[in-house]
């Protein structure tokens, strides 16, 4: 399978590295790129990663790592410039558009990104994702949101206990 | 070395019954002033020996009924202690090391408080953990990230009845109550005052608790109740100052002034403050609660403007100087913006209201100077306070008793958001 397109700072010296999804596709990508993942960075700064080894992500499908490095390749040039000093407002806007057009996905592709940004610590994405979901859960009930989940319905004993609880600590309900 | 055993040098009986392939120390300690180090042997065998190691004394010798010591040559004893220490995981824990909760964490934080309210009742692991103290400060942190000021009116004091100003149609005012005042929040409570009982509420989850006095003096005082937080031990702490006497021809006042936590029912006396309070809320700013001086009472002071604050950790008051602005011109209220004290000064002679920011050192230095001419009769610089400054784009929120909007210093425009009849504004943020 082709590995995703390296961003346009690629002058043929960047050093690249190869990560290895769950379902064993492997994803040639830039160090700078794969390097917003905390977990990853570590390994990729002792020189892994690279050559044939490749670095193998168990908890992550190939579906879910090619959008994690869409948007890894995407947020690369400006992390490295530390973030907001450099960039200018027009990249500012593109990164936002792009952004909220990044999280415009189907609900389950939603929630294996979030455990992947989880698991591999990509701050940016995390909190992208965690918005949009929270956005999305936002009006819902508590059984919708079993519902959704498939969270088993408490009992009536423990749900009685919770609304005790919470009235405890001053939290009233309408 | 402490010590070396011998154990061929052990008398021969004892040296049989104790040949065993693993023996090894368990411990020392004193056995009739005499310190003893004890062993155990592979062979369920405990003994203890002087520090000279030479006549060891069985302590303990498994009954045939215990059996069990198959193997010689492991380590099969060991000792333990007094303990309640739990092994299981606690509900933190339990949270803390599930990435799928702990996912759940980070998307809740984002939430308002009356979702995260409603999905406390989704499960019982989310339940838990919408109730950790951790849980409670990231939400704090993440819910009000670089957001606008958040506004409601206080419907009822008593109940705790809110308005939230989004909901405010032309079918729908909220009926506004004369001598309410609220302070901003501080750490997510506000406190405030009516008539002759105080309030100290969290309007987002709609908590309220009425705070009454049977040494009240039956008159409304503005600056009665102050609010603070401690952060060293993560609690809020209200301050009530009370006149008992005054006396506006000799300056002669007599102040009463007690404290307690938030969630601790007592209130403790603590010595007033050395200078007599105005009838302005008082607004918290990093660990100290201040409130105004009040000019008509007391010694008159040679400079303009004197705060009193009262440090939230030690529970002591001191005076600091105010900015270069006089009672005299017009209206002086004191408020928190961006984290730092300010302070709003009216001059009701040329329409313009300044704000003055508390820098280091104490050094006062004007952070704002808004003209209100053109706004007029709305914006009145006498009724004009600030209520906070948005981050999102700089525009400060104005308070102006009968209109409440948001002017932009940098085009100074005033929009206005909400306009009453009734001159009482009373106003909260989250």
């Amino acid at each position: 399978m082709a590995a995703p397109e390296s961003g346009d700072g690629n002058n043929g010296a960047a050093r690249m590295v190869t990560l290895i999804s769950s379902d064993n596709t492997r994803f040639e990508v830039e160090a700078a790129a794969a390097s917003l993942s905390q977990t990853l960075q570590l390994t990729i700064l002792d020189g892994g990663g690279g050559g044939g080894d490749g670095i193998p992500l168990p908890n992550v499908d190939s579906a879910t790592l090619s959008k994690v490095l869409e948007y890894c390749i995407k947020h690369a040039p400006a992390a490295a410039n530390g973030g907001a000093p450099n960039a200018t407002a027009v990249d500012r806007a593109e990164l936002e558009r792009f952004d909220n057009e990044f999280v415009n996905i189907d609900q389950s592709v939603l929630y294996s990104l979030i455990m992947a940004a989880h698991n591999l610590e990509i701050e940016g994405l995390q909190s992208l994702v965690a918005k949009k979901v929270a956005d999305m859960i936002k009006g819902k009930s508590p059984m919708e949101i079993r519902r959704t989940l498939g969270f088993p319905d408490p009992t009536p004993e423990e749900q009685a206990e919770m609304n005790a609880h919470m009235l405890e600590y001053g939290w009233a309900y309408e | 070395m402490l010590c070396y055993i011998d154990r061929t040098a052990w008398p021969e009986s004892e040296r049989v019954q104790l040949k065993s392939l693993w023996i090894a120390p368990l411990g020392m300690y004193y056995s009739d002033g005499v310190q003893k180090i004890m062993f155990g042997t592979g062979a369920c065998k405990v003994l203890d020996v002087d520090l000279d190691g030479i006549t060891p004394q069985i302590l303990f010798t498994p009954d045939e009924t215990i059996g069990g010591c198959e193997y010689d040559d492991v380590p099969v004893l060991g000792l333990f202690e007094e303990s309640l220490v739990p092994v299981g995981r606690t509900i933190q824990e339990m949270i803390s090391s599930s990435t799928t909760t702990e996912a759940w964490f980070n998307i809740l934080k984002w939430l308002p408080t009356h979702s995260v309210l409603e999905f406390g009742l989704v499960c019982r692991e989310w339940h838990a953990m919408v109730m950790m103290d951790q849980f409670i400060q990231s939400h704090v942190n993440h819910a009000n990230l670089n957001k606008s000021p958040r506004i409601m009116f206080i419907l009822d004091p008593l109940s705790g009845l809110y308005m939230d100003l989004e909901k405010c149609t032309d079918q729908l005012r909220p009926h506004l109550i004369p001598d309410l005042v609220c302070s901003q929040p501080c750490h997510s409570l506000n406190a405030g005052s009516c008539w002759f009982w105080n309030f100290i509420c969290n309007p987002a989850t709609g908590y309220c608790e009425r705070i009454e006095f049977f040494d009240n003096d039956d008159t409304f005082f503005a600056g009665r109740i102050g609010l603070g937080y401690n952060s060293e031990i993560n609690k809020h702490i209200a301050v009530h100052i009370t006149y008992k006497e005054k006396n506006l021809e000799t300056r002669y006042y007599e102040l009463q002034c007690k404290m307690r936590l938030v969630n601790d029912k007592q209130w403790r006396p603590v010595d007033p403050p050395p200078r007599p309070v105005a009838a302005t809320p008082p607004a918290y700013a990093n660990g100290k609660i201040y409130w105004l001086v009040e000019p008509t009472l007391g010694p008159v002071s040679p400079r303009c403007e004197i705060v009193a604050a009262f440090n939230v950790k030690t529970h002591e008051f001191e005076v600091l100087q105010g900015p270069p602005c006089s009672h005299e011109c017009g209206r002086m209220t004191i408020l928190q913006l961006q984290g730092a004290l300010c302070m709003a000064c009216s001059d009701r002679s040329t329409s313009t209201v300044d704000i003055w920011m508390m820098k280091d050192y104490g050094m006062w230095l004007m952070e704002y100077h808004i003209e209100l001419d053109e706004f007029l009769p709305d914006y009145l610089s006498d009724n004009t306070t600030l209520l906070a400054v948005d981050p999102k784009d700089g525009r400060i929120l104005l308070n102006a008793g009968w209109s409440l909007g948001y002017y932009d210093p940098k085009t100074a425009t005033i929009d206005t958001i909400y306009t009453e009849e009734i001159p009482e504004l009373p106003y909260y943020l989250p």
